[in-house]
């Protein structure tokens, strides 16, 4: 008896503070700087002007996806743009260095097997490493995928440092969670 | 003095928990559209039923802190953050098998302490321990507590 009466006490209560915290939640998000837009629709990614996600990168076209001659140009002065097929071919075929520009912590978290971690907000202190770099293969960059433009920044740089053979994974780490593993084991700089 | 021990551990844990709800919710409260995108990464609900969740929740937690600090209504605000942690858990545990890589969203920051994971499972286990015994003690045994 003492039981069901507290727990009726304790429903009419939280029936109460949740009406007060409802009425003032929403007065307050009316004149909220950071207000929350009430929608049905997720609103879409809004890319900013200088968002290098956003831009369409040559993608490449010879050797479609399964196609298992795929023909990479012989250099580019601008990053190319790859698909998760054409990555796991150009690596099966050992023509291709993968590199994460992602953060430390992240690519601890979890990165494209073999990816060697180059943090493109970190460059400065990868000189060497960069310079040790091959160059006959193709330098295939990634971030966790749109709107994270880490990856295309990381491509960038590397053309302007001198490379010709870089490409970027656009997709990035999301889409190749889709259907592939990840790994956490840190990759050494050597063996190229 | 048994009976003053028994009232200090749950006053501790009253004030303990509600402080905890307390920042949660103010720093949330703070910036409630980056609230929406972490319940948001979670995909358990649909657009609309998030940022009605986005906008209620922080204020839900910081209400219900405020009265378990004041000593009013503790009983109704005991009840709904242990609701509120029971769902967490579940949203927690449910992100985990999915293999989802978000952060909790359980503070507001980014900060990779809040990456959904083992961590913060069992932060939450301990968290729903504590605000259970509040609740308990203030439903059940307010003898004994300082219920007003």
């Amino acid at each position: 008896m003492k039981i069901s009466t507290g727990l009726k006490g304790a429903l009419k209560e939280a029936i109460g503070i949740t009406i007060l915290s409802l009425a003032v939640a929403f007065l307050v998000n009316l004149f909220h700087p950071h207000k929350v837009a009430i929608s049905l629709a997720r609103p879409a990614i809004e890319y900013g002007d200088d968002d290098l996600a956003a831009q369409e990168l040559p993608a490449i076209h010879v050797g479609a996806d399964g196609d298992s001659t795929l023909v990479m140009p012989e250099d580019s002065i601008e990053p190319v743009v790859v698909s998760k097929s054409q990555v796991l071919q150009l690596i099966k075929e050992g023509r291709a260095v993968l590199l994460d520009a992602r953060s430390k912590e992240e690519y601890q978290a979890g990165h494209i097997p073999g990816a060697l971690h180059l943090p493109f907000e970190e460059l400065g202190r990868y000189f060497d490493k960069v310079n040790s770099l091959p160059r006959d293969k193709w330098l295939i960059t990634y971030c966790s995928g749109p709107p994270c433009d880490l990856g295309e920044l990381l491509a960038f740089e590397l053309v302007n440092i001198g490379f010709a053979r870089v490409a970027v994974y656009q997709a990035g780490l999301d889409d190749w969670k889709k259907s592939q593993q990840v790994s956490t084991k840190e990759e050494a700089w050597n063996g190229f | 003095m048994a009976f003053d021990k028994k009232k200090y551990f749950y006053n501790f844990l009253r004030w303990g928990t509600a402080l905890i709800f307390l920042y949660a919710g103010v720093v949330k409260i703070a910036n409630p559209v980056l609230f929406a995108e972490q319940i948001d990464n979670y995909r358990l609900l649909p657009y609309l039923l998030v940022t009605i969740m986005a906008i209620f929740l922080p204020w839900l937690e910081v209400f219900c802190a405020l009265l378990l600090i004041l000593g009013k209504w503790t009983r109704g605000a005991s009840l709904i953050l242990m609701v509120l942690v029971a769902v967490f858990l579940v949203a927690i545990a449910s992100a985990m098998a999915r293999g989802l890589d978000i952060t909790c969203g359980c503070f507001g920051a980014t900060a990779e302490s809040s990456k959904v994971g083992w961590q913060k499972l069992i932060e939450d286990v301990f968290l729903f321990a504590a605000i259970a015994l509040v609740f308990y003690q203030q439903t059940f045994n307010s003898i004994v507590g300082s219920r007003d």
